[in-house]
């Protein structure tokens, strides 16, 4: 077995679109232009990125490469694991992973091009969605491998399917919120840059929090597997080739303080999503296993 | 019963609670031990997923594949359910009596999908079948944990969560008089608790209070004590308001 790419050096689609959009402004274009003899003013809007951030994808691996080197501050790994040259490794496999992502690219690349509205965050968030519902068997056919090539407790798991689902409401809540936003205010503002601006402005805060949990998951779930597949490794170089992770190998109290602090994260994540959302998750999954869990809880 | 609602356990029953309390305008709350007790049942379900996936995968299977002369990788097949049977076996002998219906469903629906595997011809070994009921283990106990947010930290249910925690004494005197008045179905140190926030929120509010349950075999059969005991009404949901 090799450690599934899902679980580390992956693209991360939250990072891509908080590096994306968190920096982004709009400016407008205004400009005159002759139309059967009349002259006429037409608006036309550009994102343009706020300082030290030229663009979106230049600035993704640096993204990348400060979110790993954080990860391996958070994380005490074994002696024998430099922690410089697994976030190398990682920040690399990122990288790879998102240069060959060229659906991503060009979706991100379009709506950085936009000119005439803010649709280019809706579009972004329909296309992770849509990759999200596209990828979701097989990112759970991920985990249920690891689980078969180790012994790592359900609960693990557990936790990373839950950090997933939340993702899909977190993209729901994105949706609605800039779905709102682009259809009724923004649209409304068009030719009036100051308006516009502030309730652009207002868009982004407003979703600022749901950012801010959901990267804080991501992060701390990053910092699990890290700690988790790094100390089953006997250097850097192995990781890749690792062919089974034996919880008996991971620091337990660190193991034990980062699942806790990740549980706590992800309730955090979906209470907020909720608030935005609350018609995220509605639906109860129907599995073989429903009748078993309701002998269990309902009894 | 938060867990009925969120599972769709007897809808109509729930259903006629929640149309009851809205018709009304009745407050339905829900303890900090009932939620706790909530949090607590969750993990203990995920231990037994846990449990049960581990046993088939820690090469108990494989070994009596190789006593059989087979390939452990092999496809299942028609010999495997004695294989199958003995590790239920086994399993039912070392879990506890609440354990043994839910190991009951999932021996159904394990060995029910392997014969419709095998009668529609569908060649799969051992760990792929497993993987995918661990799958599903996954995405359910997920949905779970995100319900509990849902309905405990958003409020997003018909019952609101309640800070009041149980009387100690009620829950003592619960415990001691109920335990030892009977021999039927054992009351729990749990139920006692969620009994007693009630009576607590009872006492503490002066509001006419009704402790409602569908654990009939371990609450509501033991309504008529409680009441006599301690004052407080335990009730079936189907009729819960009409005791206020």
């Amino acid at each position: 077995m090799r450690v599934p790419t899902n679980f580390l050096g992956q693209v991360d689609p939250m990072n891509a679109l908080r590096c994306g959009f968190a920096s982004l402004k709009p400016i407008s274009i205004t400009k005159t232009v002759r139309l059967f003899g009349l002259r006429m003013k037409t608006i036309e809007w550009r994102f343009q990125r706020e300082e030290g951030n030229s663009d979106l994808i230049k600035s993704y691996p640096t993204y990348v490469k400060f979110l790993n080197d954080s990860v391996m501050q958070k994380v005490t790994l074994p002696q024998r694991i430099n922690p410089i040259a697994l976030s190398d490794l990682l920040t690399r496999e990122a990288q790879e992973a998102f240069d060959k992502d060229l659906a991503l690219k060009s979706t991100l690349k379009e709506a950085e091009a936009e000119t005439t509205s803010a649709r280019p965050f809706l579009k972004v968030i329909k296309f992770l969605r849509k990759r999200y519902d596209d990828q979701k068997a097989e990112s759970i056919s991920g985990k249920t491998d690891l689980f078969a090539h180790s012994n790592l407790p359900f609960s693990f798991f557990a936790d990373l399917v839950m950090g997933e689902e939340i993702y899909g409401g977190f993209l729901d809540a994105m949706q609605r919120k800039t779905g709102l936003y682009e259809t009724v205010w923004l649209r409304k503002y068009a030719d009036n840059s100051r308006l516009f601006g502030m309730k652009f402005q207002e868009m982004k805060d407003s979703l600022a929090p749901l950012f801010d949990v959901a990267q804080q998951s991501s992060f701390l779930q990053k910092c699990l597997t890290v700690l988790v597949v790094a100390s089953n490794c006997d250097s850097v170089e192995s990781l890749p080739s690792l062919e089974f992770v034996d919880v008996g190998r991971v620091d337990s109290e660190q193991f034990k303080q980062l699942s806790s602090e990740l549980r706590s994260s992800l309730d955090r994540c979906a209470s907020t999503v909720l608030s935005m959302e609350p018609n995220a998750f509605s639906q109860t999954p129907s599995t073989d296993l429903n009748r078993a869990f309701s002998e269990m809880l309902v009894q | 019963m938060a867990f009925a609602e969120i599972l769709q356990e007897d809808p109509e029953v729930i259903g006629k609670l929640k149309l009851d309390i809205q018709r009304r305008q009745t407050p339905c709350y829900i303890s900090v031990s009932a939620t706790n007790e909530c949090t607590k049942k969750l993990a203990f379900s995920e231990n037994f997923f846990d449990r049960v996936f581990r046993t088939f995968a820690q090469g108990y299977f494989d070994h009596c594949r190789q006593q059989q002369g087979k390939n452990p990788n092999d496809p299942i097949s028609e010999d495997d359910f004695r294989i199958f049977a003995n590790l239920f076996d086994n399993l039912r002998k070392t879990m506890s009596p609440v354990l043994q219906k839910p190991l009951r469903e999932l021996k159904k629906k394990m060995i029910l999908s392997v014969e419709q595997m095998l009668r529609q011809k569908v060649r799969t070994d051992l760990n792929s079948f497993l993987q995918g009921f661990v799958g599903q283990a996954l995405i359910l106990s997920a949905h779970l944990r995100i319900e509990r947010v849902k309905y405990f930290v958003n409020q997003l249910g018909f019952f609101k969560t309640n800070n009041i925690l149980p009387d100690p004494t009620i829950t003592a005197k619960l415990m001691a008089n109920i335990r030892s008045s009977t021999m039927r179905n054992p009351f729990h140190q749990e139920d006692a608790e969620n009994i007693s926030s009630a009576w607590a929120h009872k006492n503490k509010s002066g509001e006419k209070t009704v402790f409602v349950s569908i654990d009939f075999r371990t609450v509501i059969a033991y309504a008529e004590e409680v009441l006599r005991l301690i004052g407080l009404q335990c009730a079936d949901p189907l009729y819960a308001v009409h005791f206020i």
